[in-house]
């Protein structure tokens, strides 16, 4: 199997290590600034994670040399920088874990693309920008309502245990 | 069994009886020598055991009679209530309102007569086959309400007007017939994010409908000399994870601990009468044929009697009868045993030691969402404990038996009831096991 591929993960190329980070940098950047970018699929995919990282460590909120490096090479633009912190970080806080949401678009109509990319939408949750026509889990279905009450019994159980051993 | 005793006494060599004898009744004769032979020489003890047999016999063919003969008043008192109601065909104006209003419909159907599966035919198959449940407005009540149109009254200086009273909306089961002009909506398992009310209404329907099948399985599962009674559904929200029903037991039974081996066993049960695609029809019956449908039934006379003392002496009790076997329950159920996928008993638990009661949990799923077996394994786990939401909080039954069942090393109920494929060995998505024999010798004291 080769390594890009192994235990479902994916390792993308994109063009060289500099170049991709370059690109990714470029992409992120975009994303703070505009909170809704159209890319390909991949590159999309690649820059949830570094998205994702980001706000974790300005989340944080140390002042460390550690996250000063990070965000200095990463939100490059005084403005990023300053809305990662004032807008960003309090959108999120009590968010835990994906910021970032991705829905695919149709390319069918497109006649200049080469390979059949796929295209999507990618986007920082809770922006201000009219709502992505992605379907959502319904979650008054039998199955889900089934699912959620048995995560919170388990989830209940779980503080119990924890408390009884604190 | 005379001849062949005669034929025993003659002689025993098989050469001289074969010239006169028919080969059929030599065959028949050597079949009684064998039994004769095989069932010990005490001619006494083969006696005994042909009488036992004759007893159980007697037992089953009494059952059946008894569920034959509630189906036949069933038939009749529904012939007789269709004569009253219609002794002439009217005609009455169904509007349907589908999910766009391109599938909106106005259609002239007959009174008493047609039922919301037969609106839905007309619009199409596909939504005939995925509605489970109707919701009907009654399109008179607003004429006919002699209460509230718009009121203004002045209420600390401003004006406050109240709407005209809104016609209800009723929940209609999709097989029985409508009376009146309405509003019609079919509801599905999957619908709109944002419809929570029809969800809702939806899901009770089904988990009532896998509760009164329990019923019917446990008449079937247990012997026949035991006495069981079906005491109540009990108000249980779907998200306490199973659907139960109180039991009353043989009184020998209360030491008794359900194994896994029963479950399956009651599983496969369900699984055949499920397999066989029951319609649910309803029916409002009077108390006296009520009474006289369920005589032999002291439970069930319990709680028609309960019925008539909440309701008023001269209130219909509703009944569910769905193949052979009947049931009394207020709220809608699913149209067909069909939509059902998943069903499996989970557990059988004590409630009570002094009263005998026992509850009988089961999950199941419909066959719009289906679910991974590993995800199924975790809702499985979780319906295997008590359910507690209902009974009060000093009750008596032990909390040990509710064993804490290891996560990873959890065997699914649903698993033993799989067939796998000869040619694969892969479990087969739509292929379950039905138990062929009618009584097993484990379930049973």
């Amino acid at each position: 199997m080769p390594r890009g591929f192994a235990h479902g993960n994916v390792f993308r190329k994109l063009g060289g290590h500099q170049r991709r980070l370059k690109l990714l940098k470029i992409l992120v950047n975009a994303l703070i600034k505009n909170e809704r970018i159209e890319t390909t699929f991949t590159k999309a995919h690649e820059t949830q994670k570094y998205i994702h990282r980001l706000i974790d460590i300005a989340k944080q909120s140390t002042n460390d040399a550690y996250t000063k490096d990070m965000v200095g090479y990463w939100a490059d633009d005084d403005s990023n920088k300053r809305k990662l912190f004032s807008v960003l970080v309090p959108r999120f806080a009590e968010h835990s874990g994906k910021y970032t949401r991705i829905a695919m678009l149709p390319t069918w109509h497109i006649k200049d693309i080469d390979d059949h990319k796929k295209m999507a939408v990618l986007e920082l949750k809770g922006n201000p920008l009219p709502p992505l026509p992605v379907k959502e889990d319904n979650p008054h279905t039998l199955q889900n309502v089934l699912i959620t009450a048995a995560k919170n019994d388990w989830k209940a159980a779980k503080n119990i245990q924890s408390e009884s051993s604190n | 069994m005379i001849v062949c005793m005669l034929i025993m006494n003659l002689n025993k060599n098989s050469r001289f009886i074969s010239s006169f004898v028919k080969p059929t009744t030599r065959k028949r004769a050597f079949l009684c020598w064998n039994k004769l032979k095989t069932c010990s020489s005490n001619i006494s003890v083969y006696t005994a055991s042909h009488n036992e047999h004759r007893e159980t016999s007697l037992i089953e063919s009494r059952e059946k009679n008894e569920l034959q003969r509630r189906s036949l008043l069933f038939d009749e008192a529904k012939k007789q209530q269709l004569a009253d109601r219609v002794p002439r065909i009217e005609k009455i104006e169904v509007k349907y309102k589908g999910r766009v209003l391109t599938d909106d419909a106005v259609m002239f159907m007959n009174k008493n007569l047609s039922t919301p599966y037969h609106c839905a035919m007309h619009i199409g198959t596909g939504v005939a086959n995925s509605s489970v449940l109707a919701v009907v407005t009654p399109s008179d009540a607003q004429s006919n309400s002699t209460s509230v149109s718009k009121v203004q009254t002045s209420h600390d200086g401003e004006l406050v007007t109240t709407d005209p009273a809104k016609p209800e909306q009723l929940l209609w089961d999709i097989h029985s017939p409508l009376p009146f002009d309405c509003e019609l909506q079919l509801l599905k398992f999957t619908m709109n994010n944002t419809l929570q009310w029809q969800h809702e209404q939806v899901n009770k329907a089904y988990w009532r409908t896998c509760s009164v099948i329990l019923g019917a399985v446990v008449q079937e599962a247990f012997k026949e000399n035991q006495k069981i009674g079906l005491l109540k559904i009990p108000e249980i929200s779907v998200k306490s994870g199973a659907f139960c029903y109180d039991l009353l037991l043989d009184p020998g039974m209360r030491d008794w601990e359900a194994k896994e081996e029963d479950l399956v066993f009651m599983s496969k049960v369900a699984r055949r009468i499920i397999s066989r695609n029951l319609k649910f029809e309803k029916l409002e019956l009077e108390a006296g044929t009520a009474l006289e449908i369920f005589q032999e039934d002291e439970q069930k006379m319990n709680t028609i009697s309960e019925l008539l003392h909440k309701n008023g002496q001269d209130s219909s009790i509703p009944v569910y009868r769905f193949g052979e076997y009947m049931d009394i329950m207020e709220g809608p159920l699913i149209s067909n045993t069909a939509h059902i996928f998943h069903y499996i008993v989970t557990a059988l638990h004590q409630v009570s030691k002094e009263t005998n009661t026992w509850r009988i949990q089961g999950l199941s799923l419909p066959e719009e969402l289906k679910l991974h077996h590993s995800v199924w394994s975790v809702l499985e786990n979780r319906a295997r404990k008590l359910v507690t939401e209902d009974l009060p909080e000093n009750c008596d039954h032990d909390t040990d038996k509710s064993k804490k069942f290891n996560m990873h090393r959890y065997e699914s109920i649903e698993n033993k009831t799989k067939n796998r494929s000869k040619a694969t060995g892969q479990w087969l998505l739509k292929d379950w096991m039905t138990s062929a024999e009618k009584i097993d010798p484990t379930v049973s004291n």
